[in-house]
């Protein structure tokens, strides 16, 4: 019960902060298409890309207008984000969007994750892995690539 | 002009909510939003100097400027009515003094069967669902995700020795060029990206995504949306068959790509011709139309497997090209043994059947130009001595990175997940945005190189 209006607190946050809840450290999927609410509106001329400070920014729930963030909500949005490393165990699900496409949240660990190590030599090799796991078995591993 | 806007942006940064250069009016607005916490990220207030024209005097601010600049230079490349909105994050990764995820990113949504769609039954990503229907089609949701290691500059047992760089002047020396890093991952999350399952070859959700129509393997002479299951997964470790059937990119690739690295038999004839060959990353660079040409000697250093070279050279290779097999020892160490006993160049044969002799390595001592070939073609010229000639050259005649002129997809011989697939080659040269990994020194991080035109073939409107 507490876990569940803590989940359903999140989520609000994250809507009305207009951000994905892509890394929600919750293993629970949204139940219903996300809210149709607006992403927040940069007030700039169009064209020019703009830089918003997350943490200070909120579309407020009643006016509908930008606010500063409130320190719990700041605090909650950081640590949702930091759990980018904890993958979920849910099966991704389509929903149907306002306009009548159908959409799929990408699961976590079907991103990109870029890595590096430092080789034997002192050189570096990059790469890229498929997900967390192979993320972490990738730096982990030592080869030296100019020997045989 | 982007001095002065940077130092504009800067300002605004402090301020709490900024903004950047002016753009063509239908230049895609890409906003960046910094996801950090007070104090921290992309928010640290850790006193640093201005770096590579990066004006920012802190380290959050740096951080938050190279994104912005990515940001600007997407943003000017791509027509959309539809903001793309980038969630920003530095947090602590994983990390050890030797290895470290650098970060990830992604489209946080796909989309399919939307207005404007090019193809039904086809996943494309947030962004380019929004760019296309001209409707943000997930309002109240960021388009692309990101998140990078923190740790890396603060935590001196994370990949000891290593930073970020955060100048804007590809001038990065051993450290890692974040700049690089963020046009690559915001690539991926426009679209430069399938969502093929490595472990079964299943498509996302059934259906096909829009890169995996452009993805023909020549072998089976078929794009990846129409295989099977089974024909993926063969295809995903088809080396050099599988390239990016998309006209923009195979029209635009003879003016972004160089010749080829090849090993041109002149004799005898029945070997006669051009030989795609691994260039060595040491030695002497390939050279053009002269290349460097003799007569191929076996080496023999006379001790355990005679043709490793792994040993000082005993037979006569003087003005020769040596011939050596890999295995044994480092590349640089055949290499260097061969010119000690007086060759003009050296080829390594492959020793398993996965492409040419990768020939990597460093040693500034060695002069001479080298060249990694495959196992068969090894073989072949092996039974033709003596009275085998050849050039080590870059050849005109080819283009690098290509097969039959298509530009070739990353699909190596074992599978790396994550880097297979959704990257250019390795073979090409120059290198790319979109290789698998962060190439030092690259020049045409900033031109996004065939990325643009890639993002055209699957449907992205480009600003002229
Ligand atoms: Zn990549």
């Amino acid at each position: 019960m507490n876990r569940r209006i803590s989940l359903v607190s999140i989520l609000a946050i994250s809507l009305t902060l207009g951000i994905t809840s892509f890394a929600l450290a919750t293993e629970e999927q949204p139940t219903t298409e996300p809210a149709p609410q607006a992403a927040p509106q940069p007030q700039t001329t169009d064209g020019e890309p703009m830089y918003v400070a997350g943490m200070q920014v909120a579309i407020d729930e009643t006016t509908g207008e930008l606010r500063p963030a409130t320190a719990e909500e700041a605090a909650n949005l950081a640590q949702q984000w930091r759990q980018i490393f904890v993958p979920r165990k849910a099966a991704p699900r389509a929903f149907t969007t306002k306009s009548g496409a159908t959409a799929v949240e990408l699961p976590n660990d079907m991103l990109k994750f870029s890595v590096v190590r430092i080789e034997a030599d002192g050189t570096l090799t990059t790469g890229e892995a498929h997900g967390q796991q192979n993320a972490r078995e990738f730096i982990a591993t030592t080869t030296t690539p100019e020997e045989e | 002009m982007r001095t002065k806007h940077l130092s504009r942006l800067t300002l605004l940064v402090f301020a709490g909510l900024l903004l950047v250069a002016t753009l063509p009016a239908s230049a895609a607005n890409v906003v960046v939003i910094n996801f950090d916490p007070p104090g921290v990220g992309l928010n640290d207030p850790t006193p640093v100097a201005p770096v590579g024209g990066n004006p920012g005097t802190t380290l959050g601010a740096q951080r938050g400027n190279v994104y912005l600049l990515a940001a600007q230079i997407w943003g000017s490349t791509l027509d959309s009515s539809q903001t793309i909105f980038v969630a920003a994050q530095f947090t602590p990764l994983p990390c050890s003094p030797t290895g470290a995820v650098l970060g990830s990113a992604g489209p946080t949504f796909v989309v399919t069967d939307f207005p404007g769609a090019g193809f039904p039954a086809t996943w494309y990503s947030s962004a380019q669902g929004d760019a296309l229907s001209g409707v943000d089609q997930v309002p109240g949701f960021v388009d692309i995700g990101s998140s990078f290691n923190s740790d890396i500059d603060d935590d001196p047992n994370c990949l000891v020795g290593r930073q970020w760089y955060y100048g804007f002047d590809n001038n990065q020396g051993g450290d890692l060029d974040f700049l690089t890093v963020v046009l690559h991952e915001i690539n991926h999350g426009l679209g430069f990206l399938e969502l093929v399952d490595p472990n079964t070859g299943a498509l996302f959700f059934g259906q096909p995504d829009i890169y995996t129509k452009f993805m023909l393997d020549l072998t089976l002479s078929t794009t990846w949306d129409t295989m099977t299951d089974a024909e993926r997964l063969f295809s995903q470790t088809n080396s050099g068959n599988v390239v990016w059937n998309g006209s923009n990119v195979t029209n635009q690739a003879p003016s972004i790509l160089g010749p080829r690295p090849s090993l041109k038999v002149l004799q005898p004839k029945v070997l006669k011709g051009s030989y795609e060959a691994q260039a060595a990353s040491f030695g002497q660079p390939l050279g053009g139309g002269g290349g460097t040409t003799g007569q191929i000697v076996l080496a023999d250093d006379s001790t355990g497997v005679g043709t490793d070279a792994c040993e000082p050279i005993t037979n006569n290779l003087n003005g020769k090209i040596a011939l050596i097999d890999r295995g044994g020892c480092a590349f640089t160490t055949k290499v260097a043994n061969a010119e000690a006993a007086g060759a003009k160049g050296a080829i390594v044969a492959n020793n398993a059947p996965d492409g040419p002799a990768p020939m990597g390595g460093s040693d500034p001592s060695i002069s001479i130009p080298s060249v990694g070939i495959t196992l068969d073609l090894g073989n072949s010229i092996k039974a033709e001595l003596p009275g085998a000639n050849a050039k080590l050259l870059l050849d005109d005649d080819f283009l690098a990175g290509t097969t039959q002129d298509f530009v070739r997809l990353y699909t190596p011989a074992v599978v790396s997940p994550g880097s297979s697939k959704s990257h250019w080659d390795t073979s090409a040269e120059p290198s790319l945005l979109m290789e698998p990994s962060i190439t030092p020194n690259l020049e045409s991080a900033t031109t996004l190189d065939l990325s643009p035109a890639m993002l055209q073939d699957i449907g992205w409107v480009l600003l002229p």
